[in-house]
């Protein structure tokens, strides 16, 4: 991999020790085992990104509210979920 | 339930959970839909919450000893009181329970709150469910409007970096490159903060804000940006940038 500017980023405790294993285990430096991760991802997920970009587009060019208001809940259950994960720490 | 517009001076939601809305103030499910707005019309502890909370969302009169240890506070509404509280990471101050003040009553107000079990006194998930999809709804609306607006800033003032807030929620920075080749270039960041309150934007909204801010870019010719009008995008962004092949149009 060419050399690239790197930044600072903060990761979980619990994911440092994992990230270095597999940096030796691969021979790359941490940075470049994010990079690939953060690549494959997005391969991953390429087609669910761009349905929510293609229907978002054609949304707002139709005067759409309705699909627009439908694509934006697609995260509602998640957040409601971390809601109640926060509602379950107060003792 | 709709949310106390921020021009008003209050950049929270006020919400009344289902639980206190229908039993402690006699309201129909159906109620639940309607804008806290008309709930106050007819009730005097809805019209407090409103008018107090929405000016300050804490108090001075805090109530100890519920069976979840949140910072609550006392609202006086005549002879009511409220218990409220303020979830800011939520960004939302929900009323929680009310009822008739009777001083040394088995029945007052005060032991009422301190006798709610937790699944009671706290939001539930359907709670929670209205005041995300109230949030989802005002961010489709700002979808079709204000993306459009800054862009057009932008476009009156190539190279430099507009900003604002989507929503009232989500930080926008903005900047259209011309050369001298045709169709410029837009790039713009989201703050991945969504306002108010301490959680993210939603992973989905900023594909959606990319899609409003670059509407006739194809999905396969957008792309990150690590850098937005020379500077650097900062560490608590996120930016994309595409060509402006609507620019002739809406100049």
């Amino acid at each position: 991999m060419p050399a690239s500017k790197t930044r600072p980023v903060r990761i979980h405790d619990a994911d440092l020790g994992p990230l270095q294993l597999i940096a030796r285990l691969e021979q790359r430096s941490p940075a470049e085992v994010v990079h690939e991760a953060l690549t494959e991802y997005l391969a991953n997920h390429k087609d669910e990104l761009a349905e929510i970009f293609t229907a978002t587009q054609a949304a707002i060019a139709a005067g759409d509210l309705e699909a627009l208001g439908h694509v934006a809940a697609r995260s509602t259950e998640d957040r409601v979920d971390a809601a109640m994960r926060d509602l379950d720490a107060i003792p | 339930m709709q949310e106390v517009p921020t021009e008003h001076g209050s950049p929270y939601a006020l919400r009344v959970t289902a639980r206190c809305l229908t039993e402690d103030l006699g309201f129909a499910t159906d109620d639940l839909a309607r804008p806290i707005e008309q709930l106050a019309e007819t009730n005097a502890v809805v019209s407090a919450f409103l008018e107090r909370r929405a000016q300050l969302p804490i108090d001075q009169d805090r109530i100890r000893g519920l069976k979840a240890s949140i910072v609550a506070y006392s609202l006086h509404a005549g002879a009511f009181r409220g218990l409220t509280w303020h979830d800011e990471r939520n960004g939302v101050v929900w009323l929680l329970a009310a009822r008739f003040h009777r001083s040394g009553r088995r029945d007052d107000s005060y032991p009422y709150f301190r006798a709610l079990h937790r699944e009671d006194l706290l939001p539930s998930r359907e709670d929670y469910r209205r005041h995300f999809d109230a949030q989802a709804r005002t961010f489709a609306k700002a979808l079709l409007q204000e993306p459009a607006e800054l862009l057009r800033q932008a476009r009156a003032r190539p190279g430099g970096i507009c900003t604002g807030r989507v929503a009232d929620r989500i930080d926008v920075r903005v900047v259209v490159m011309e050369d001298d080749h045709p169709p410029p270039l837009v790039t713009v960041a989201f703050g991945l903060r969504l306002h108010p309150g301490t959680t993210d934007v939603p992973g989905d909204w900023l594909v959606q804000l990319a899609a409003a801010f670059l509407p006739d870019t194809p999905f396969d010719q957008l792309m990150l940006a690590d850098e937005l009008a020379g500077g650097p995008v900062r560490a608590d962004e996120v930016a994309f940038c595409g060509l402006d092949e609507s620019a002739d149009t809406d100049y």
